[in-house]
């Protein structure tokens, strides 16, 4: 397969701070993977620089094909129009008067271009896209008044509207309960099914972790320091030192869970069986 | 009824309302009330100066335009990824220096022995403003702002929502971002003359606050706003004429008033 990302040798600095160095990574077309880190690991910023909002130097840096190094600002804007980024920030100002649908259709501007107008084609995708995400009840409510998980749904959609070839989740658990996080990796186990799409996501919850995602990089102080299958990369070393002595985790038909140790000892802990 | 006063100064009041009104839902929607008022206070700052250097009458839009153009880019154009802290800081700084600079100015004319009196209608508004040709410069702006919310609708739209989000659809942001606010820094500096410099913020902001309270969807936002603000318009520069209040004050109550009425149809609504 193709590759869909290329970067070798990145340095990212910021006020002399080294935020990001990777000797090497690259994703293929139709990967899902995960990032995983703990704050400060520098997993936005990774995303950041694949999008064009962040400057880093590199030997190679190429997304969809791109170099993005020295790229324009208008070829960035026509570039961010295949990448589906969802950030970490909700964008949730209260009283937003917008309704759902006004703020999905914001996906299909920029590919639609200056002075072009959207019409019933692209009113449809935006249905399509409601309904696939079961958010067509929501329609026509202002987004002001959503909880925290539909509006990551109501952004999803909007970045899906777009048709990305590639789709960047940023913390896409933040703040849901346990409930809604199950709806969104659900989902996005479905949406991979039916798109094939490339998916990134970074997040410091092995939770999170969707049973299509094949692969794990882990993100340490700016650097990676294990990429490779989940079997490989979640070892108990490994976990020790995102997590800390106090957790074990546990492994499901390719989900995740992390534990406090003291179920192992105890009684109640014996039926959890110990995969890793 | 002197027909020859009135009716410019009606027109006037609606098209002046109307059209900052329209600017002020986006402003209030992207939650940059703080450009409106860093904006029209270095109008303001303009006149002035350019007052104290001898400028009159409608010579004195181009020092305000210039220093209404100057905080407006500077402020829009911040890289907000680059941007350490907090903008209101900046806000905070740009503001009280160019309020500074207005009464400092103000203050030279008295050093220098000059009368303030026409100047002093600039912070307060003067329906005396209201003639044909101000009118004519009113509506021509107006009438370029309607054209770019035409053109741009789908795109201030995303911007109204997020500017990140609009980067992030791929959206030329930079180049729709710059014409907005330089739409901003005109509407303002045209209008500030009758409505007075220290007010004509309020204009922007009260219509569009009040329509968020009771209207959802950025097109009803939009004319929703654009009425609200034409009554204010309107509605302050006829008391005003009338009474001979002096019109900024008049219009900041009248758009006040509306504010509150709104948010009391909501709540009962809400019930």
């Amino acid at each position: 397969m193709e590759p869909i990302i290329r970067i070798e040798n990145l340095c990212c600095l910021h006020r002399g701070k080294t935020l990001l160095t990777i000797d090497r990574f690259d994703v293929r077309r139709g990967e899902v993977l995960a990032i995983l880190g703990p704050n400060g690991a520098g997993k936005s910023t990774l995303f950041k620089i694949l999008c064009g909002m962040r400057s880093a130097r590199a030997d190679t840096l190429e997304i969809l094909d791109t170099p993005i190094q020295n790229l324009s600002r208008w070829s960035k804007d026509r570039l961010r129009v295949r990448i589906g980024y969802i950030p970490q920030e909700l964008a949730g100002k209260c009283e937003m008067p917008l309704t759902v649908r006004e703020i999905v259709a914001i996906g299909q501007t920029g590919r639609k271009g200056l002075f072009r107008r959207l019409g019933r084609d692209d009113r449809k995708k935006v249905d399509h896209w409601l309904d696939f995400l079961k958010i067509s009840h929501l329609a026509d409510r202002p987004y002001g008044e959503l909880s925290g998980g539909e509006m990551r749904r109501v952004l999803l959609a909007k970045a899906m509207v777009q048709q990305p070839e590639l789709l960047l989740l940023d913390e896409p658990a933040s703040h849901m309960d346990l409930q809604t996080r199950e709806q969104l990796v659900e989902l996005l186990d479905e949406l991979y099914r039916q798109t094939g799409l490339t998916i990134l996501l970074v997040s410091h919850e092995v939770e999170i972790i969707p049973a299509c995602c094949r692969r794990i990089v882990l993100l340490h102080q700016g650097s990676i320091i294990a990429d490779g299958p989940s079997q490989i990369v979640l070892t108990a070393e490994h976990v020790k030192t995102f997590y800390g002595n106090n957790v074990t985790l546990l492994a499901r038909h390719n989900r995740f869970m992390l534990v406090p140790r003291i179920l192992e000892n105890t009684p109640t802990g014996s039926t959890v069986k110990k995969s890793l | 009824m002197e027909w020859s006063f009135w009716c410019p100064v009606m027109l006037c009041g609606l098209v002046a309302g109307g059209s900052t009104g329209l600017v002020g839902s986006y402003i209030v929607g992207m939650r940059i009330p703080f450009l409106g008022v860093c904006v029209s206070h270095a109008a303001l700052a303009g006149a002035v100066l350019g007052s104290l250097l001898g400028l009159t009458g409608q010579m004195l839009f181009i020092p305000a335009l210039i220093f209404a153009l100057a905080t407006a880019l500077l402020l829009g154009l911040l890289d907000q990824n680059r941007m350490e802290g907090d903008s209101n800081l900046l806000v905070g700084i740009l503001f009280s220096l160019s309020m500074g600079l207005a009464f400092l100015g103000l203050g030279m004319f008295s050093v220098l022995g000059k009368s303030d009196h026409d100047v002093r209608q600039l912070l307060w508004g003067s329906l005396l403003f209201c003639r044909w040709y101000e009118l004519k410069i009113m509506a021509m702006v107006t009438a370029a702002i309607l054209i770019f919310v035409v053109l741009f609708y789908k795109e201030m739209q995303a911007l109204m929502f997020s500017r990140l989000h609009a980067t992030l659809a791929g959206i030329h942001v930079a180049v729709v971002w710059t014409l907005f606010l330089f739409l901003v820094s005109l509407a303002l500096t045209v209008n500030f003359q009758t409505v007075g410099g220290l007010m004509i913020y309020s204009l922007m902001t009260n219509p569009a606050i009040a329509a968020f309270q009771i209207v959802r969807g950025g097109k009803k936002i939009l004319i929703c706003s654009a009425a609200f603000g034409a009554i204010s318009g309107l509605g302050g520069f006829i008391i005003s004429g009338l009474t001979d209040l002096p019109t900024g004050a008049v219009i900041v109550l009248l758009s006040s008033l509306i504010v509150a009425l709104a948010a009391i149809a909501r709540r009962i609504g809400n019930r």
